[in-house]
């Protein structure tokens, strides 16, 4: 049976709003225009394609679903109160299983010793085996050697996989013949390079997660690369949701402060300049702190653990949109107040147009490409946050997982002896990987939306 | 006289997606003390022609083949050492937008410092006094102390100019100095620099749009078009008898003399009357003051306009022209007056009625480029006035008036699908034009609708609006600040000056024998070609 | 001048007022303190009698607004909003819920945030206007290329990377200095070195990348044409023209935080144990001591309209532009 969390529904929201959006620039010349200068540009199809990449991880891990259980005695079907997503489903067999505490990555044993009991009475220290990975090899005894049949192997799957979806795809192309085919795919190059690197990495790293924890384990077993894999929808939902969350207010505030002026414009004004003079973290603390309390203090309405943990996430995105709308707004005034007295708006006036047929039919269109910038390059800023705010307490819930309560987890076993670092490696990793594409596709973005580096000459 | 710079088959090309050559085989000689005119529109090549001379192009601009020979060097093979002592002691630049040209946060005097070289403080400031006086300011002591933005456009192209002179320069080149001024400051300009060329003895290379500036101080006209050199002429032969057709066009399109059909005998309605119009702006009140001051934008003007006649108002920037059209249309309060139009009071009606009566007087303004939504598409940028002026058509009779009107400004009936950014000024204009056209207007303002073109386009646009004024019998309310325009197009003109009409009367009138001291100096500041 | 700053400090009477409406509609109305106090006492088994006294002994057991059973100008002073909002207004901070002198505290905890903050933002700023020079003066090579991808992966690395990185390479592995702690006088160096380290090291990708792009823009403005056009030499365009004109956005963007810096960096004095107003704050989120919070957004709010205030005075002196009325 589905299962719908509160989050899922907004994330749904969004993604059809981005296809929405495809389907819009895609009808819509100058856009499109501006959006094939993304296209254009080989770090923007890298950055597309892998950011892509995490958005397909997250959609797969917003559809939830609670399985069915049944009762052998009386056939009655009930539903597990554990909900879980396809991305679990397919992750399955190399998780399903735990480990009793930290093992390092492609250890074939826990890291720190255990006193076992031998037939003679003897105790001795020892590492424990890994009970379900690490000592199950498929081809080869030998660690590298079996790393490296799998790499065979995976790249084996990746090309019969690649192949089957090029020819789906690309069907008319691959019958042209075999020139025509090398020419589509050389002049597509980056993209497919792109794509095949992330496809490869994919297989590689599933087929060695049945052999090995690659990541490692943390403190009560579970597989690090799991956990890692699990957080990407945790930092895309911050990205986003806290942007579609903040839209609104600074969209229709920004547009009405700047446009209509006077008395509104004074009172937008007064609302952001305040909100904005308290130090935002200090803001987000006060909120997260109050939802804190009313949480703890109301328990009865938060009963599922995966309800509970999802509506401080969704919470958390709330709050953060609620104080984060200030700057694009203060952009959107500014603009829309140039706007007002661009000659096209004026001529409108001169057709007796109304204020808000002026401001849908002409400002907000002109005003889009501020906040597709401010969306992406908040994106960024966001995903980094969460871990800061969790390692405040101030995050998402601690059962949620996060690359933010995973670095929070394993800085405290810093001092341990030697040092437990696949964690930390794992959650920075990833989120270096996730931020870094987003902070270069913004670049990119930017350069083509921005009006001011568009150069005319004589 | 001796040849001072050279220019041997230049060309250039700007790297972007698609390598595209700009200038084409530019070949020109300057001799010394020679005024030099570059002309050409928009996009011409002028422009990039001046900046490779003293290699001041972007990064992207390559010159891909040629040799600009200045005092015997080669210009192009020059180290940028070299080229830098060049900048400083032989070549000089002073470019179009004074406002934009100086640094903002420098004082004037510390900017013309950095033209000197190596001397003392004192004398430089004694040389730097000397230089301003030359270029006519005379408080210069007082000047030297300010920021740019304590300066008006005038000023601050003296003391660009005087920047450009301090190093005694063989060669001033001047890139469109005068086209964001005034005309009497332009004059004032021109003759600034003519002064300058003799006592200097310099040679001057003049890029300008305006045939009429250039015939006022070159010896010599090089035209040019997309890239290319189209006649390289003396100016007296190039004025009598130009080689080329291009030149030829050119020139006609300069002296616009198309005059309409008589109308004096058509009925004599009135089709606006504005009475006693005064606009006054309120300004930022002094911390615990209590008087309001005042800009006084429009003070007491009147004016009616017949059916079918044009009635220009002309005035220099900051006269207040705009702000008549714009309180005519609505879109600025007005203090005091009362404008009728068709013999009602457009300020008494009441907001419904008013709506619908709008589709009687519609105004085309003067940036085709910010007066169109870059995000609509043609089609839609026309249905606007109509869907909104005239809800009772139907569907078809919508799209009908569309095309018709898309075709009768001599636009392609496809051109309503696209998006503006795909059209040129003078096509755009044409839009403009459409826009209003389709509501079938009794009266139309037109707002400087040709000053931002080429001249050429110039002329087409006023051909179109001269031919649909006798098609449709429209009146014209023509603001300009351009008299020599104006006198050739309308058949009533006032003279705006601060606010105030300062003459008002028939055309033939004014231009032949008016008796206003500021007329006057408008008139007599207005290049004509010689 | 000294109008317009008078005029100033009255705007921003308004701006407090709001904050403080907010912070009290927050810590009061969302959740009254008898469900704060609960919260704190652990929930359950809670007599009511325990949360009455452990409200009054931090003063939250008045009414909200209006206290009917006082006379005389006490019905409105006797109340929380009195009691821990209005005074906030003459910097009575009141204890703590841990029963502390807040104001105490601040005072003795902002010296250290200040001891790291400033010198981080000087050495900073330095070092982010030096490379942004670097790479504008080789701009559209291939340095400047580079310099921006460096740039922009530095950006993409998580703050607690380098701080966590930091402590294990210098602290942990070469052992220069102590992981973390503070101490009194010029002891303290040892103890600052690394944070401010950390925290420069940091700031250098964005703060470049912003201000390489604050130059590249003035750079392409007319003036610097002219300049060229005088014969002067790419460096001396750079720095007499250029520089001065992107120092006015630099400068006042410095101003404006230039107050903040007494409240520190919170994760970095957290890690590093410095007891500063940063490790306050998250000491007091941590712990849920919300009179501290109160007390710090109300702080950070005055403090972040003083470098508004600032910012404004100083564009007159960079910017002659500029002239306040």
């Amino acid at each position: 049976m589905f299962a719908f969390l509160l989050t899922d529904i907004f994330f749904y929201i969004i993604i059809f709003s981005l296809g929405y959006y495809v389907y819009y620039v895609r009808n819509t010349k100058d856009i499109l225009e501006t959006w094939k200068h993304v296209f254009k540009s080989n770090t923007g199809i890298i950055s597309i394609v892998v950011l892509a990449f995490f958005l397909l991880i997250a959609i797969l891990d917003s559809i939830h679903f609670k399985e069915k259980i049944k009762n052998e005695k009386n056939d009655l079907i009930s539903y597990s109160s554990e909900i879980k997503s396809v991305l679990d489903l397919i992750l399955l067999p190399t998780y399903q299983n735990t480990e009793k505490s930290y093992s390092s990555p492609f250890s074939s044993n826990l890291y720190s010793k255990e006193t076992r009991i031998l037939e003679n009475n003897i105790e001795q220290r020892v590492y424990p085996k890994l009970l379900y990975k690490g000592n199950h090899n498929k081809y080869s005894e030998k660690n590298s050697y079996n790393i490296f049949l799998t790499f065979i192997f995976s790249l084996l799957k990746y090309i019969l996989i690649f192949s089957i979806f090029y020819f789906f795809l690309f069907y008319k192309t691959v019958f042209k013949g075999i020139s025509n085919l090398f020419h589509h795919l050389n002049s597509n190059k980056t993209f497919f390079i792109t794509i095949s690197v992330i496809l490869l990495i994919s297989i590689f790293l599933y087929d060695l997660s049945l052999q090995y924890y690659v990541l490692g384990t943390d403190k009560v077993g579970v597989d690090v690369l799991y956990k890692s894999i699990k957080s990407i929808r945790t930092g895309i939902l911050i990205g986003t949701l806290t942007t579609i969350v903040m839209l609104p207010f600074a969209i229709f505030l920004g547009i009405f402060a700047g446009y209509i002026g006077g008395l509104v414009d004074d009172v937008i004004q007064y609302v952001y300049t305040t909100l904005n003079s308290i130090p935002s973290v200090l803001l987000i603390a006060s909120a997260i702190l109050m939802l804190q309390v009313y949480m703890a203090n109301n328990p009865m309405n938060f009963e599922n653990i995966y309800e509970r943990a999802d509506l401080r996430l969704f919470f958390l995105c709330m709050i953060l949109g609620l104080t984060s709308w200030t700057g694009l707004c203060r952009l959107l005034r500014g603009e829309s107040m140039k706007l007002r007295e661009v000659d096209y708006v004026q001529a409108s006036k001169t057709f007796g147009l109304s204020r808000i047929s002026i401001i849908i039919r002409h400002i907000i269109p002109n005003i889009m490409h501020i906040v597709i910038i401010t969306i992406v390059l908040d994106f960024s800023a966001l995903v980094l946050a969460e871990a800061v705010l969790s390692y405040v307490n101030i995050g998402v819930d601690p059962t949620t997982y996060s690359w933010g309560n995973m670095i929070n987890a394993a800085r405290l076993e810093m001092s341990k002896e030697p040092i437990v670092w696949w964690s930390l490696f794992s959650a920075f990793t990833f989120m270096f990987i996730l931020v870094l594409f987003a902070n270069l596709f913004s670049d990119v973005v930017r350069e083509a939306f921005d009006p001011r580096s568009t150069k005319n000459y004589d | 006289m001796t040849e001072l710079l050279k220019i041997n088959n230049l060309c250039l090309s700007i790297s972007s997606d698609n390598e595209s050559e700009i200038l084409k085989n530019i070949n020109f000689s300057l001799k010394e003390s020679e005024i030099l005119s570059l002309i050409g529109e928009s996009g011409s090549g002028k422009s990039l022609t001046a900046l490779s001379i003293i290699r001041l192009l972007e990064n992207n601009c390559r010159v891909t083949s040629g040799d600009i020979i200045f005092n015997k060097k080669n210009l192009l093979s020059l180290e940028e050492r070299s080229m830098r002592i060049i900048r400083r002691n032989d070549i000089s630049m002073i470019f179009q937008e004074p406002m934009r040209s100086l640094n903002p946060v420098m004082s004037i005097a510390d900017q013309l410092e950095e033209s000197y070289k190596n001397e003392n403080k004192k004398d430089i400031k004694n040389k730097i006094v000397e230089n301003l006086i030359s270029v006519g300011i005379n408080d210069a002591e007082r000047v030297m102390s300010l920021f740019p933005h304590q300066l008006s456009g005038g000023m601050k192209q003296r003391i660009m100019i005087a920047m450009a002179i301090a190093c005694k320069p063989k060669l001033l080149i001047a890139d469109e100095p005068t086209t964001s001024l005034d005309v009497t400051i332009q004059k004032q300009v021109l003759d600034l620099l003519l002064k300058l060329k003799d006592d200097l003895n310099m040679s001057i290379l003049f890029i300008t749009h305006d045939l009429a500036v250039a015939s006022q101080i070159s010896d010599r006209i090089v035209v040019m078009k997309s890239g290319e050199i189209v006649e390289d002429n003396y100016s007296m032969d190039f004025f009598k008898n130009p080689k080329s057709s291009y030149s030829k066009t050119l020139l006609e399109s300069s002296s616009y003399t198309k005059r309409n059909a008589s109308r004096e005998n058509k009925e004599n309605q009135n089709v606006l009357e504005v009475n006693n119009l005064k606009v006054y702006f309120k300004e930022k009140k002094p911390f615990l003051s209590k008087e309001q001051p005042y800009k006084k934008a429009v003070d007491d003007v009147s004016i009616s306009i017949e059916s079918g006649v044009t009635h220009a108002i002309v005035g220099e920037s900051g006269s207040g022209k705009t702000t008549v059209a714009k309180s005519i249309m609505g879109l600025t309060s007005i203090t005091e007056g009362n404008i009728k139009i068709l013999n009602q009071d457009i300020l008494k009606m009441k907001n419904n009625y008013r709506s619908n009566f709008r589709r009687n007087y519609q105004m085309i303004f003067q940036d085709p480029f910010s007066s169109l939504n870059p995000r609509m598409r043609v089609g839609s940028i026309i249905k606007e006035g109509l869907s909104f002026l005239k809800p009772e058509l139907n569907n078809d009779e919508v799209n009908s008036s569309i095309i018709n009107a898309i075709k009768s400004v001599g636009l392609n009936e496809n051109s309503i699908y696209k998006y503006p950014h795909q059209f040129s000024g003078g096509q755009r204009q044409r839009i403009a034009i459409a826009r209003v056209l389709v509501l079938d207007p009794k009266l139309l303002i037109c707002d400087e609708p040709t000053s931002s073109l080429d001249v050429t386009v110039q002329k087409q646009v006023l051909d179109l609006l001269i031919d649909i004024q006798n098609r449709r019998h429209i009146s014209y309310l023509f603001i300009s600040h351009d008299i020599n325009l104006v006198s050739s197009i309308a058949d009533k003109i006032s003279v705006m000056y601060q606010g105030k009409i300062v003459e008002s009367g028939k055309t033939s009138d004014i231009i032949e024998n008016t008796s206003n001291d500021y007329t006057k100096k408008l008139l007599s500041s207005v290049p004509q070609i010689i | 001048m000294i109008n317009y700053v008078i005029k100033r400090f009255l705007y921003a009477i308004p701006i407090l007022i709001g904050v403080n409406l907010l912070t009290f509609t927050l810590f009061f109305v969302v959740n009254s303190p008898e469900e704060v106090a609960r919260l704190h006492l652990g929930n359950k088994r809670v007599t009511q009698e325990q949360i009455i006294s452990w409200n009054e002994q931090r003063g939250y057991n008045y009414p909200l607004f209006i206290n009917q059973s006082e006379q005389g100008i006490n019905v409105i002073k006797k109340t929380i909003f009195y009691e821990k909002s209005l005074k906030l207004f003459y910097f009575e901070f009141g204890i703590s819920d841990s029963g502390r002198d807040i104001k105490y505290d601040i005072k003795q905890r902002m010296w250290p945030s200040l001891a790291i903050a400033l010198p981080s933002l000087l050495v900073g700023l330095m070092l982010n206007i030096t490379f942004a020079l670097f790479f504008v003066f080789f701009r559209s090579t291939r340095v400047d290329y580079i310099g921006v991808i460096i740039c922009v992966a530095l950006m993409s690395i998580s703050s607690l990377f380098y701080i966590i990185g930091g402590q294990y390479l210098i602290s942990k592995l070469l052992q220069l200095v102590p992981i973390s702690g503070y101490s009194q006088g010029y002891e303290a160096i040892k103890f600052l070195v690394l944070p401010v380290l950390i925290s420069v090291i940091y700031g250098i990708g964005s703060g470049t990348r912003w201000y390489r792009s604050l130059f590249l823009e003035e750079i392409e403005k007319d003036y610097v044409k002219t300049a060229k056009s005088k014969g002067l030499s790419e460096a001396s365009v750079l720095f007499k023209h250029v520089f001065k004109n992107a120092l006015i956005p630099i400068l006042t963007g410095v101003v404006v935080i230039l107050p903040l810096l007494f409240l520190g960096s919170l994760i970095v004095e957290s890690f590093f144990g410095i007891p500063g107003l940063g490790s306050y704050t998250i000491d007091a989120i941590q712990s849920q001591d919300f009179a501290i919070v109160r007390a710090m957004v109300f702080l950070g709010t005055v403090l972040y309209i003083i470098g508004l205030i600032l910012t404004d005075i100083s564009y007159t002196l960079v910017d002659p532009r500029v002239r306040l009325k």
